[in-house]
């Protein structure tokens, strides 16, 4: 309770809370508004970011199968 | 407006190349369960283009930034479906990581032995995928050497009918933990035991010595009654 407290009061001291009431409201809208897609509607996408994350560990998990299946 | 033969030979491309670009991405959500954006951007990007393209074949028939339209539009599609192979791929490499990790390959082989064929054509895009980092996203030739080389949909397909096997190959590497969880303790209990069972013996034909000089019983200290007088 105490430190959700304080987790609030160091949202609000660096204005963290405007920008996650921002984003939750985008993510609302786009989710309302995009029709005919499951994933979309349930707000699972990735973006450019996630891409190039998802890509750097595959490139780590290639290298660990490729010595797994070679070796 | 008319086009020219080439033109419309151009545009039939153009459509195929959609038209991959679109399977691709649908793939690649199913494998990831998410929404690729940058392969949805890279087809937006084409779509204004060929907006641009339809206006300049409209009024300028013959102008030079035709061609360079056309191949602009057709790289966007191939960028579409880099992302697109790029994000699944990665998944797929991901998952038969894990899988061969923490499931074992005398359990997963038992069940899919396509599981070799399906990591090395795996590997095979990711080695691809990997030329195409960085400066290299803009190389038309690399990309393309990423999405005309991938039988992307076989892959998948695979991978799919690899993943329908998971939950007996789940099963089976539960049964094989607890066998090797029961064996290793069958083993300590079983030394256990028959380091109890020496020792007992031992004690039965050694017994140990019983201790004759021991202090005195509380009985022995005890005040002699006092005689009576009289």
């Amino acid at each position: 309770m105490f430190m959700e407290k304080l987790r609030e009061l160091y949202s609000w001291f660096t204005l963290a809370d405007y920008e996650k009431a921002s984003e939750e409201a985008t993510k609302r809208i786009v989710k309302r508004y995009i029709r005919g897609n499951v994933s979309g509607q349930d707000g699972r996408y990735l973006n450019e970011g996630n891409l190039a994350d998802l890509s750097a560990r595959g490139d780590l998990a290639a290298t660990r199968l490729r010595q797994k299946i070679l070796s | 407006m008319s086009l020219s033969p080439d033109q419309i030979r151009v545009l039939d491309t153009i459509r195929d190349e959609w038209d991959s670009a679109e399977t691709d991405i649908k793939l690649a959500e199913q494998v990831c369960k998410d929404i690729i954006v940058p392969a949805v951007k890279e087809l937006r990007y084409a779509g204004r283009r060929l907006v641009d393209l339809v206006q300049k074949i409209s009024n300028e028939p013959t102008s030079g930034e035709i061609p360079k339209l056309l191949a602009d539009v057709e790289f966007d599609c191939h960028r579409a479906r880099h992302d697109a192979i790029d994000a699944a791929s990665a998944k797929i490499a991901i998952q038969l990581d894990i899988m061969a990790e923490k499931l074992g390959y005398d359990v997963i082989l038992s069940v899919a032995p396509e599981f070799r064929d399906i990591s090395l054509k795996v590997l095979a895009i990711r080695e691809r995928v990997l030329n195409t980092r960085g400066e290299n996203r803009k190389d038309r030739v690399k990309i393309y050497a990423v999405v005309s080389a991938t039988n992307f949909k076989d892959l998948v397909e695979a991978y799919e009918l690899l993943k329908t096997s998971e939950p007996i190959m789940v099963k089976l590497a539960k049964l094989g933990r607890r066998r090797d969880f029961y064996g290793r303790w069958g083993f300590w209990v079983g030394a256990a035991g028959l380091l109890i069972g020496a020792v007992s013996i031992y004690l039965i034909f050694f017994p140990p010595h019983s201790d004759t000089t021991t202090a005195p019983t509380p009985t022995s200290i005890v005040a002699p009654a006092p005689a009576k007088h009289g």
